[in-house]
């Protein structure tokens, strides 16, 4: 018989939750004419303190990576080792969406930061990579609704897309309820909604967010005449 | 996959209080079965039955709660259930994002997420074996070396996210391929089902259609 401590129980009941995901590889790729080597390194933030618990993905250069994800998650001290990544030359990402660090994969996160690039050789393991997270950017929540209704609109999309680099976007679906929610950087970027049948919304200006900060968007699409 | 037994106790002032549960039983062992592991908390490892989902009741030993009475008792029975699905049997696509790279930021990349469903359109959240595969693959003019997902591995919460590129290249352009009849399989020990066949991949450096479209395939179910 197992005792227990917690105060003012009232009833027990039983579940099963999946274990957390730290240090699990990703899948391995298949490959054709690719050789293999490993990426061994540590995460860190902008003041230079390990993080734990990212994802860290390669992206390689001289090759291209389809089907599902690769990637690795760093252990308690930031630490990563990252397998099967094809030879040759690659970019080291970075992320934790999170804890509020925009996702460096994607351009129209990124900016001009700087990402390190290394040169793996089959069969070896490029060691003491040191990648930094974006900086911390701001939790963009929102939810989109038609204007008399308020209902989900359905097919809607939603576009950001950088201020320097316009083409540089990313396009995306809002759940099913019409929320979404993004981890943006602290640079400007423009919003825009658009859903066949309706209106198209912008963002009046350029949305910029604060590092830590939180904003809820309500967006109401008008139908067109 | 094992996955941890957790013995939820609900406090009277509404909060939850989560330990690993020991020493409980599984209702129907054929779907799931119930070890201990090294700290002799329970695990249970699931295992699809038939194309039906099910639930399957788990029961513990009569546990002492010490600080106040629980249910009018001081020893209660744990009890509870498991969702089992059904096999997997379609995948519905709960996100479609397209976007540039960081590491080839004018090469279009497109991430389609497809969540695994049995046959009821009841989610699978466990992680399971999968893999991809293609009747024919056309050459690649972007002359990128492509690296794909044909060898069977994990799918954390029973959701692959597809990203499809030709690669940073030096082409440009509309270079590209077609990956025909692309179809995502379960891997089931030697014998493989298929669970869905999205169809062609035609990926160009400044376009990518999934399916026949470029645009998204949101709320879209398929099957084999």
């Amino acid at each position: 018989m197992k005792l227990m401590s917690a105060p003012a129980l009232a009833c027990l009941v039983l579940a099963i939750t999946p274990p957390p995901r730290l240090c699990s590889a990703s899948p391995k790729a298949t490959t054709r004419n690719v050789r293999y080597g490993s990426i061994e390194g540590v995460v860190v933030d902008g003041s230079g303190a390990p993080i734990r618990g990212a994802k860290v993905f390669d992206e390689p250069l001289d090759s291209v990576r389809i089907g599902k994800d690769h990637f690795t998650r760093t252990d308690e001290n930031g630490h990563f080792l990252l397998k099967d990544v094809p030879a040759g030359k690659t970019m080291v990402i970075a992320t934790k969406l999170e804890d509020g660090y925009p996702d460096a994969r994607y351009a129209v996160y990124s900016g001009d930061a700087v990402l390190p690039t290394v040169y793996v050789r089959s069969g070896e393991t490029a060691r003491n990579v040191l990648v930094k997270l974006l900086a911390k950017g701001g939790k963009l929540r929102g939810r989109i609704v038609e204007a008399n209704s308020g209902v989900p609109v359905p097919r809607s999309r939603i576009t950001l897309s950088r201020l320097d680099h316009p083409n540089w976007s990313l396009e995306t679906d809002p759940a099913d309820d019409g929320t979404f929610d993004f981890v943006l950087p602290t640079r400007p970027l423009r919003i825009q909604v658009t859903a066949p049948g309706f209106k198209a919304w912008t963002y009046p200006g350029p949305i910029q967010m604060v590092s830590g900060e939180q904003r809820d968007l309500l967006i109401s699409l008008e139908r067109l005449k | 996959m094992k996955l941890p037994v957790t013995m939820r106790c609900q406090c009277a002032d509404g909060s939850f209080d989560d330990e690993p549960a020991f020493g409980i039983v599984s209702g129907d062992t054929s779907m799931v079965s119930i070890t201990a592991n090294a700290n002799g908390d329970s695990m249970a490892t699931i295992t699809p039955a038939d194309s039906q989902s099910h639930l399957v009741a788990i029961t513990g030993p009569p546990t002492l709660v010490t600080d106040c009475p629980a249910c009018s008792a001081d020893d209660v029975t744990p009890q509870g259930s498991v969702p089992v699905p059904g096999n997997p049997a379609q995948l519905l696509v709960i996100g479609d994002t397209t976007t540039f790279p960081t590491n080839c930021p004018n090469t279009k990349i497109r991430i389609v997420a497809y969540q695994i469903q049995d046959a009821s359109s009841v989610d699978f959240k466990i992680n399971i074996p999968t893999k991809e595969q293609f009747g024919s693959k056309s050459s690649n003019t972007c002359n990128t070396t492509i690296t794909t997902s044909e060898i069977c591995s994990d799918t954390p919460s029973g959701i692959i996210h597809d990203t499809l590129s030709v690669g940073c290249n030096s082409v440009g352009g509309s270079c590209g391929y077609t990956y025909a009849n692309q179809q995502w399989v379960f891997c089931k020990g030697p014998a493989s089902s298929i669970l869905a066949t999205i169809g062609d991949l035609v990926v160009h450096n400044n376009s990518i259609s999934v399916a026949g479209t470029t645009s998204s395939l949101k709320g879209r179910v398929f099957r084999p």
